[in-house]
């Protein structure tokens, strides 16, 4: 880039906007479409589709045509270098599902995608992807009060923080556009046109800065040119444009709390761990209207019919729903190279709503007894029990249906997580000996119920499961309600590592002793063992005898399911596992998501065949 | 501005509530908040409830007066922008009070409507008890030849955080003549689940709403027993609200101005009744008296075109050549000379009796205020 270049982009610019305001517009678009190649064609398309789609409208100043902007920003992209197409088409696309009536549906069946589609098969639900995260909440304010940032541009660069280059160019880009169209502004009288000047710095930089901070993968010189542009009208105008920092999204999304999308589904987070930008979840509560599911129940909630999404049903139920829920929302499953499998998530930026569980507890234990209902209070009973452990409420809080308030009293279950491994034992061993009137723990027929109504495994005799389920005190009754406890590790305690490499090696059924028990309370959680014995699996793996050292469940049956020195029997995925250091070991997986569609899900279990001494 | 009475809004920081009215100022929605974050500002005078993760203050109007008071003078220092002061309402008594969300604080809206089409849209199996007895309900409402797009459920109903035993259901009906065209039907309508207030029940409401002093037993009841918008359905009360179209409202916010002259007590009869319905309500009268004026002599000789209440305990209390007798604040009505109203162009000054303005429940006005009808038709 040279010294010129602000000066050829900004002629460029007037020029542009000049023909669009005298000319036949699909005769410009015609010739602006020709000047970039190789895409010529499919810009020549995507520029008659957003002329159909702008359908006349205009901007402020009733002479510019607003589509004029989205093609503008194509042009000027090209002219700073860029030539990523998922760049260009989402410069090209970035207002059309905010500004016309054009529906994701509607963009996703444009004959333009076609001609790119074996090239690039993800292409229009990445772009896609691109146009929601570029969409503002108009719910919040954009009211400029001078100093701060609205909260609508607040919520948007949360959102677009991390995004990918394409989303970073075009609003860096899209930023540079808004102080190209100043004369609304420049025309005020001079006291408001300083104030509205500054307004509309602080929202550009805030962006711009917030949006390219530790990172250089966007379009650069797109950058230049927008710096080059604050620093003339700073100068002319006697302003200096401070941005308003933004914080990064939230970085701490603990196993069993609720998060809402943006798409209205409500989810159940599913680890405290997660992959890079990603939470593990399962989608609990998904709009009716969003997707076609079939098999599943559906609940009313907040003015909404939902499904209840569940992944415990018939397995080609299972594979459709999740083919169903891929197909709409993709970004939904993340295929891990790293583990060789997928798993549900939500893009963080796809997050709306994050309920804080321990927030919630605190409120709820300052409402007086009296003002609650018989859930509620049985609620504050469970936890004024636990607190009999000698954990602090700031360690405990409540989720789901409890913390949301959709609770069916009678039915719903009080869900209480405790925050911190240690705290989580404390609990569970009190628990194992506390006596209260109003605790009951689940009997031999609850669990057979339990087990009846989850696919555990067919290889788990009733018998068995319900013995090793009978022993376990996370689960009970307090007046009546079943209430279950989730203990989650503090930020500080997490334990599993997405930067380690997996290596499926086949189903496995194995016998060992249990040497460590200390994170079997988690979800995922683990047991160490020691003496493994390949039982059962391909006769290279029961020649070999692979040496398991760890078993992993990400499902809560197999929470708290041994005890150290017990000797186990299980059956589940074999991995190899090797560390950022190169060292490795091996373990048996149960409970990954993709256990739910395949025959190991059925085949999976952990049991005690043994007690311990003593 | 038209905006559908009894939609629930959710504000950014953590507030339900109900919209209040139909007519509503330009860049704010006229609300009562229904239950407000403890954070903030807190009363024990007033119930609490936890509601998504936060313990809330449910405003009840008729709590303990002082307590209301006082905790109304600590929400006005907690959130002054929810604070609406009327340009349009002069108050002799002070500022009138009126609760108002600014659009940029809304959070969201649940509406009524949407909610209720989603609802029957729901297979019945997949209904818990509460919401199967919504949904039978509802079938009945449709038998009045009203259609779904004219009907709402609101309130817990709508939001899901209900009580199956203690929820009353609340459904909004869109449209004055859908209202009064179900309140027709329910008339004659016999269902075996369904039965209306008790005379022991609405004694027990009297009793609630302290109206003893106001209503004889038998004036309360035989004004009650006509209503069919409150009943039992099994065993959960319903309630059935309306609410005005845009082409129905019978004020528009901002086209008039409305100076308070002072509290007087008196009498009419009532021409129409078509929009008692709604809240704020009214009933156009003729022949108004006014039969007290509490030391105001000024007042004596006013001619009061219309009562209009703030309250839905006076929905639908008086019908076509009733007397009725009220007690509230006479106010002076001129039309804003940018947007005169053609029909009230006479040259008459015009004045109207208001009863229910929300700061008559932190005034003493609670109790004085009523409005009962003292001659049937024919009798």
């Amino acid at each position: 880039m040279t010294n010129n270049t602000l000066p050829e982009i900004e002629e460029t610019y007037q020029s542009i906007k000049a023909s669009f305001q005298k000319k036949d517009h699909e005769q410009v678009t015609k010739q602006l479409a020709e000047q970039l190649k190789p895409f010529e064609q499919t810009f020549e398309e995507v520029f008659l589709f957003l002329i159909k789609a702008f359908s006349g409208k205009k901007r402020h100043d009733n002479k510019t045509p607003l589509v004029s902007h989205s093609i503008m920003m194509v042009v000027l992209l090209y002219r700073l270098g860029e030539r990523d197409l998922p760049t260009l088409l989402t410069a090209a696309l970035h207002d059309v599902l905010e500004d016309t009536l054009i529906t994701p549906t509607i963009l996703l069946e444009q004959p333009f995608w076609k001609k790119h589609s074996e090239q690039h098969p993800e292409l229009q639900q990445g772009i896609l992807h691109n146009l929601l995260r570029l969409k503002e909440d108009t719910t919040l304010s954009r009211e400029p009060d001078g100093e701060s940032l609205p909260p609508r541009y607040q919520e948007h660069i949360a959102r677009l923080i991390g995004s990918p280059k394409a989303v970073i160019t075009t609003e860096i880009l899209d930023r540079f556009c808004d102080l190209m169209d100043l004369e609304y502004i420049l025309d005020l009288p001079a006291p408001q046109r300083s104030f509205r000047l500054a307004c509309k710095l602080i929202k550009v930089n805030s962006f711009v800065d917030n949006l390219t901070r530790g990172r250089e993968d966007h379009n650069l010189y797109c950058l230049k040119a927008f710096q080059e542009k604050v620093k003339e009208i700073e100068r002319w105008y006697h302003l200096s444009g401070k941005s308003v920092i933004i914080l990064p999204p939230q970085q701490y999304y603990p196993e069993s709390t609720v998060i809402d999308t943006i798409e209205g589904i409500q989810c159940k987070v599913y680890a405290t761990s997660h992959p890079p930008g990603k939470v593990i979840v399962k989608p609990k509560y998904v709009p009716t209207d969003l997707i076609n599911f079939k098999g599943l129940k559906r609940r009313y909630i907040l003015e909404k019919s939902m499904f209840r999404f569940n992944l415990f049903n018939n397995k080609e139920i299972v594979e459709h729903n999740l083919f169903e829920l891929k197909k709409k929302f993709p970004h939904y499953f993340y295929d891990d190279p790293a583990h060789q499998n997928w798993f549900l998530v939500v893009p963080k930026e796809n997050i709306k709503k994050y309920h804080d569980p321990k927030e919630g507890l605190q409120q709820l234990m300052k409402v007086p007894e009296q003002d609650c209902d018989p859930y509620l209070r049985a609620t504050q009973g469970i936890i004024n029990l636990i607190l009999q452990s000698g954990i602090e409420l700031k360690d405990i809080g409540i989720s789901h249906s409890t913390l949301l308030s959709n609770y069916t009293p009678g039915k719903s279950d009080i869900d209480i997580l405790i925050f911190g491994k240690e705290k989580g034992w404390k609990v569970l061993r009190y628990l194992e000996n506390a006596e209260h009137p109003s605790l009951k723990w689940k009997s031999a027929a609850d669990w057979t119920k339990y087990y009846q109504d989850r696919v555990v495994s067919k290889l788990f005799s009733e018998q068995e499961y319900v013995f090793n389920q009978a022993r376990k005190r996370d689960d009970g009754f307090f007046d009546g309600n079943v209430f279950s406890i989730f203990v989650v590790e503090r930020e500080e305690e997490i334990w599993y590592d997405w930067s380690d490499q997996h290596e499926p090696l086949g189903t496995v059924k194995i016998t060992g002793i249990i040497s460590d028990d200390n994170h079997s309370h988690l979800r995922p959680g683990f047991y160490e063992i020691d003496h493994s014995t390949i039982l059962e699996g391909s006769p290279e793996m029961t020649q070999k005898q692979f040496p398991v050292s760890r078993i992993v469940t990400w499902s809560r049956p197999f929470v708290l399911q041994a005890k150290k020195n017990e000797e186990i029997e299980a059956c589940g995925l074999l991995e190899k596992v090797t560390k950022t250091d190169g060292q490795s070991y091996y373990q048996i997986v149960l409970g990954y998501m993709d256990t739910y569609t395949s025959d190991r899900g059925e085949k999976e279990y952990l049991k005690t065949i043994k007690q311990r001494r003593g | 501005m038209h905006f559908y009475e009894s939609s629930i809004i959710t504000t950014k920081d953590g507030l339900f509530c109900q919209v209040y009215g139909n007519e509503h100022p330009v860049s704010s929605i006229l609300v009562k908040p229904k239950y407000i974050p403890t954070v903030d500002v807190e009363s024990s005078a007033l119930p609490y409830r936890f509601i998504s993760g936060r313990k809330m203050n449910r405003l009840n109007l008729w709590s303990n007066k002082e307590g209301l008071k006082e905790y109304i003078e600590k929400f006005r220092k907690a959130y002054p922008n929810y604070i609406l002061n009327s340009p349009y309402h002069e108050g002799h008594e002070g500022n009138r009070l009126f609760f108002s969300i600014p659009i940029e604080q809304i959070e969201r809206i649940y509406f009524p409507r949407k909610g209720f089409q989603e609802l029957m849209s729901m297979p019945k199996d997949a209904l818990d008890r509460y919401l199967k007895k919504v949904y039978d309900f509802s079938e009945i409402i449709l038998k009045s030849g009203l259609s779904k797009k004219d009907i709402g459920i609101t309130y817990s109903t709508l939001m899901g955080h209900y009580d199956a035993e203690v929820s009353d259901m609340n459904f909004v009906i869109y449209g004055k003549e859908n209202f009064w065209k179900l309140m027709r039907f329910l008339e004659h309508h016999q269902h075996e689940r369904l039965r209306w207030k008790s005379d022991e029940e609405w004694l027990d409401f009297r009793k609630r709403r302290n109206r003893m002093h106001i209503f004889t037993e038998e004036e309360f009841l035989h004004c009650m027993n006509r209503k069919k918008s409150e009943g039992f359905f099994d065993d959960t009360l319903f309630v059935i609200f309306a609410a005005e179209k845009e082409e129905e409202t019978w004020f528009k916010w901002g086209q008039e101005k409305y100076t308070s002259l002072g509290l007087v007590k008196m009498t009419g009869t009532v021409k129409t009744n078509t929009s008692s319905v709604v809240r704020p309500g009214c009933y156009e009268l003729g022949d108004s008296a006014i039969i007290e004026t509490f030391g105001e002599d000024r007042l004596k000789d006013l001619p009061i075109d219309r009562i209009v209440f703030y309250s839905r305990d006076y929905c639908m209390l008086a019908y076509p050549d009733e007397t009725i007798e009220a007690c509230g604040i006479v106010e002076e009505v001129e039309p804003i000379p940018e947007k005169p109203i053609p029909e009230k162009a006479s040259g008459r000054k015009q004045y109207r009796l208001v009863v229910g303005y929300l700061d008559a429940y932190i005034d003493g006005r609670r109790e004085k205020e009523y409005i009962k009808v003292i001659k049937e038709k024919n009798s």
